[in-house]
């Protein structure tokens, strides 16, 4: 078919035609029904459809075209395209179409390198706003006898906007990540995300440093593989992280720092939260992993909760810690029946190092005696040390029989400890109290308190003691508050609420020595029990009053003996008063005394001074002094507890004094300790070499008796608990008298 | 497979290097912007060569431009690049600075098509215009995926033994410098076809 016919049969299409089925028979009406279907399609297509000629005339427009260009049918069949638009600039179109015609040859013309390759408009409010339609055309080769070409132009406006809005959102979004990585950048905490499976698909620069993995490296890579917590800590396992994807509960290690193991293996400790990504359906998309490098805070929390627990000079756990541990345990002990000891430790001799040789050797006793104590308990049992010399030990699990042997052993160990410093070696001994810690016990604060009475009652008894609580220790716990002593003693005071008790001094030498008695005080409490010295000495010492107490004390003596003068001269003994350090260096005390002698008009060769030879170290030039005035006036020089402190001699020689008293704690135990044995010996040796006169103190029993017998031992001083035997042999040693004075102030 | 001689590629490269500088042409045209095409090298090759030829994008995915055609030697045409490599291109081309996306758009899609229409074209232009033979050729369409998964989507090379002319090209424009490749995959009639032509077409050279 030539150009011409195609022309006639489209063109009688358009009018709707139909006589070239007649005049070309049967199958011409088949031809004539292809042909109508083939224009109504044409038509029909929703794109624009152009065929041009072999010399590039319309052939087909369809009415699609028709409609975008405003150009009928009629108008363009037989035209060339440039005819009809008369600004055609797209020079790919003409080439298009060339290739199309001349070497069969297809061509795409895309929107995005051809915006508008024709003047299209896809409504007529886009022909009156100027418009144009966005187009994307392909130029076939259509050949038949003739080589033609078929133009398709697709109007892609709707595509076009969509790809605009897809790039502003792309774009926003970009900006948003931008925003997004900038801040998680920027902020000091690490930050890694990952996918659904829990694979690593960001983390930040620091998430970088600390795991020392780089992004690159980590990226796809599974979280438990980077965030590597060692496994010492359940920390950040596997199943928490897919627990975490499933139900998503955000975990967090806040304040239980975790370490994480680095790339370089190095050990990070951090604290992290690990919460869950969702979507707006809420299902889970993914994890974030928050965490930060607490390795510094760490290290500086363990040290300051090692302070805060912990004694720094002894480096043992302080009353802090220990009066938890001990509430714990006492709620073991109550809520499941278990049983456990607390045992309350008081150094003897620390007050005596610590005046003599200054603060540095005082912690360093402390320090020592601490590394002792550290020695004989058990790991699982908790020492402490309480405060000043006082230590506490608490034995797990433990019953009073283990906790009285273990408590010995200690104290045993204290006893054999000497401590040097510098050219001085100490004897150190330990008041022990110790209690049951059971279901019975109220509080921690009242096993603390029995145990706290325990101690003073050990103290009380001579030092170097163990004593386990008793029900009536009780009564001198509650006295025992310090605090509460101040203006109980000043009451005393006041109102001559002190008694004098007095204990015999036997002399044992057989030569003509005479007994003479110690003087010593008690405190009557307002319900008029008798307070021991114990009690409130050190208190009166602390705070002040001793001085006070002493003057009371030679008031009171003297007062007596005027009093019974008779009784005192025929007798021909002499009373021991004890005089505090304090005193020994205050002229008001001598001051006092010289004024009393006077006044009472008592003979100063009844009058005995016993002071400590701690006191008389600490202050060697006033107690000289003090010594020789006294001895002037006519009185008795006695130095006390001599061995308890320092065992130097040396100290002697300077202090003019006429007996020396052995320390109790030599005497108690000499029968059954070599080496206590031997101090005594030796300290009874350098006496009598130096003319001075001996007294044992604490002795105790019939061996000890025998043994000072032997050793010549000038005195002896019992306990109140000696026993019948011994008392027999000492009334017939003093055929005098053997009794107890007591001289009341009432 | 049949060989072609070393003069025959090298005829192949020079026809195809002519119908490359219509299309740089075109391009630069289309662009306004110089663009230049070379194709250094023509190489016959197994599938399985060419798949190792080009190991260095064979596992990536690629973005690929394909052309049929027919007629007196038929075969597939096929230009390929590294998807990235054609996002880079394509916004090269189209001075599109902004790379908000990062995949190809429809609409981007489609210019790749026309990019490669017009390279296609002109090479093929060219190897009809050289022996006057006449093909017929499909319109180009987009494909995606691995340089396997390309070719298994042409059912033209059913066995393996069928070959493939590789050519590898270079898009040089401004400081975009980009490497694709130009396939075509014949089947064994069509590349003795070929052959023919070529002996026909400069005589006999051995």
């Amino acid at each position: 078919m030539g150009r011409k016919t195609t022309k006639q049969l489209i063109a009688k299409n358009e009018t709707g035609s139909t006589t070239l089925a007649k005049t070309n028979g049967c199958s011409n009406l088949v031809t004539e029904s292809q042909a109508f279907l083939a224009k109504a399609l044409v038509d029909l297509c929703e794109v624009g459809i152009i065929v041009l000629d072999s010399d590039e005339r319309i052939t087909v427009w369809n009415q699609w075209i028709a409609r975008c260009s405003a150009v009928s049918q009629k108008e363009a069949i037989g035209e060339q395209l440039d005819k009809i638009f008369e600004n055609i600039t797209s020079f790919r179109l003409k080439q298009a179409i060339k290739d199309a015609i001349n070497h069969g040859i297809p061509s795409v013309l895309s929107q995005k390198f051809n915006p508008n390759v024709l003047p299209l408009y896809s409504t007529e409010r886009d022909r009156q706003n100027s418009k144009l339609m966005s187009q994307m055309v392909t130029v076939k080769p259509y050949q038949t006898s003739r080589k033609q070409c078929v133009i398709q132009i697709i109007d892609v406006s709707s595509a076009v906007t969509r790809d605009g809005m897809l790039r502003s959102q792309a774009a926003h979004s970009r900006q948003q990540a931008l925003h997004t990585k900038a801040i998680l950048s920027s902020i000091v905490d690490a930050v890694v995300t990952t996918d659904e499976s829990a694979n690593i698909d960001y983390m930040n620069g620091v998430a970088e440093n600390i795991t020392g993995w780089t992004f690159e490296k980590a990226k796809g890579k599974s979280l438990d593989q980077i965030f590597n917590l060692s496994g010492d800590n359940s920390g950040l396992s596997e199943k928490e992280i897919l627990a975490c994807l499933e139900n998503g509960p955000a975990t967090t290690s806040k304040g239980k720092a975790l370490a994480l193991i680095g790339l370089n293996k190095k050990r990070i400790m951090i604290e992290h939260s690990l919460n869950v990504i969702r979507n707006s359906k809420q299902e889970s998309k993914g994890l974030v992993v928050i965490f930060r490098d607490v390795t510094k805070e760490n290290i500086l929390n363990e040290k300051i909760s090692w302070q805060a627990s912990h004694d720094e000079l002894t480096r043992l756990n302080n009353r802090y810690s220990f009066d938890l541990k001990l509430a714990q345990m006492v709620e073991q002990a109550t809520v499941e029946n278990q049983v456990h000891v607390l045992v309350y430790l008081d150094l003897d001799q620390f007050k005596i190092v610590n005046d003599t040789c200054g603060h540095v050797a005082g912690d360093e006793l402390l320090k020592q005696v601490s590394d002792l104590l550290r020695n004989q308990v058990r790991e699982r049992d908790f020492l402490a040390r309480l405060g000043g010399d006082e230590f506490g030990i608490l034995f797990f699990n433990c019953n009073v029989k283990s906790g009285l042997r273990i408590a010995e052993k200690i104290r045993l160990s204290i006893q054999d400890f000497r401590f040097g410093w510098q050219d001085k070696s100490f004897c150190v001994s330990a008041s022990i109290g110790l209690v049951e810690i059971n279901q019975h016990c109220e509080s921690a604060k009242y096993v603390l308190g029995k145990a706290d009475a325990a101690c003073y009652v050990a103290k009380d008894s001579g030092r170097n003691t163990l004593h386990l609580y008793q029900q009536k220790d009780n009564i001198a716990a509650e006295r025992h508050g310090e605090m509460t002593w101040i203006s109980r003693i000043q009451k005393a005071l006041d109102n001559d609420r002190f008694i004098l008790y007095a204990q015999p001094i036997v002399a044992i030498s057989g030569n003509g020595d005479r007994d003479y008695f110690e003087v010593l005080i008690r405190l009557v409490d307002e319900d008029n029990s008798i307070i021991p010295p114990g009690a409130f000495i050190p208190a009166a010492e602390r705070f002040g009053l001793i001085g006070a107490v002493d003057r009371w004390v030679i008031e009171k003596v003297l007062q007596t003996i005027k009093s019974h003068r008779q009784f005192f001269e025929h007798e021909g003994c002499q009373l021991a008063i004890n005089l505090s350090g304090t005193s020994l260096a205050s002229k008001e005390t001598l001051n006092f005394i010289v004024q009393c002698f006077k006044q009472y008009k008592v003979p100063a060769s009844m009058i005995r001074f016993e002071i400590t030879e701690t006191a008389a170290i600490t202050n060697l030039t006033s107690a000289n002094h003090f010594i020789q005035k006294v001895k002037a006036l006519g009185c008795s020089l006695s130095l006390d507890d001599f061995g308890s402190g320092l065992s130097s001699f040396a100290y002697l020689k300077n202090l003019p004094v006429d007996s020396l008293k052995i320390d109790g704690a030599f005497v108690k135990d000499m029968h059954i300790d070599p080496i206590d044995e031997a101090m005594v010996s030796s300290i009874n040796q350098v006496g009598h070499v130096m003319g001075l006169k001996t007294v044992a103190e604490f002795v105790e029993n019939d061996e000890i008796i025998t043994l000072l017998k032997s050793m010549g031992v000038d005195y002896i001083q019992v306990m109140e608990c000696i026993n019948r035997n011994c008392l027999s042999i000492l009334q017939e040693n003093c055929k005098n008298t053997f009794f107890h004075v007591s001289i009341s102030a009432q | 497979m049949e060989k072609l001689t070393e003069f025959q590629k090298d005829a192949i490269a020079e026809i195809l290097n002519i119908g490359m500088g219509v299309a740089a042409a075109s391009l630069s045209e289309m662009v306004q912007e110089p663009v230049y095409l070379s194709v250094p090298a023509v190489e016959l090759l197994s599938q399985q060569k060419a798949a190792s030829k080009i190991k260095d994008i064979a596992s990536e995915n690629l973005s690929a431009v394909i052309e049929s055609f027919d007629g007196a030697f038929s075969g597939d045409a096929m230009l390929i690049f590294p998807e990235s490599q054609s996002l880079v291109l394509v916004r090269a081309l189209l001075k599109d600075e902004d790379m908000a996306l990062e995949v190809l758009s429809e609409m981007e899609q489609e210019a790749l098509i026309e990019v490669g229409n017009v390279i296609l074209n002109a090479c093929l232009g060219s190897l009809a215009n050289i022996f006057n033979r006449s093909l017929n050729y499909q319109l180009p369409t987009y494909a995606q995926g691995s340089f396997k998964e390309l070719l298994s989507q042409q059912t033209r090379l059913e066995r393996e033994s069928e070959g493939i002319l590789l050519l590898n090209m270079h898009f040089l424009m401004k400081e975009t410098n980009i490497d694709g490749y130009f396939i075509i995959l014949m089947d064994v009639a069509s590349l003795n076809e070929l052959s023919k032509e070529l002996e026909n077409y400069f005589g006999t050279s051995t």
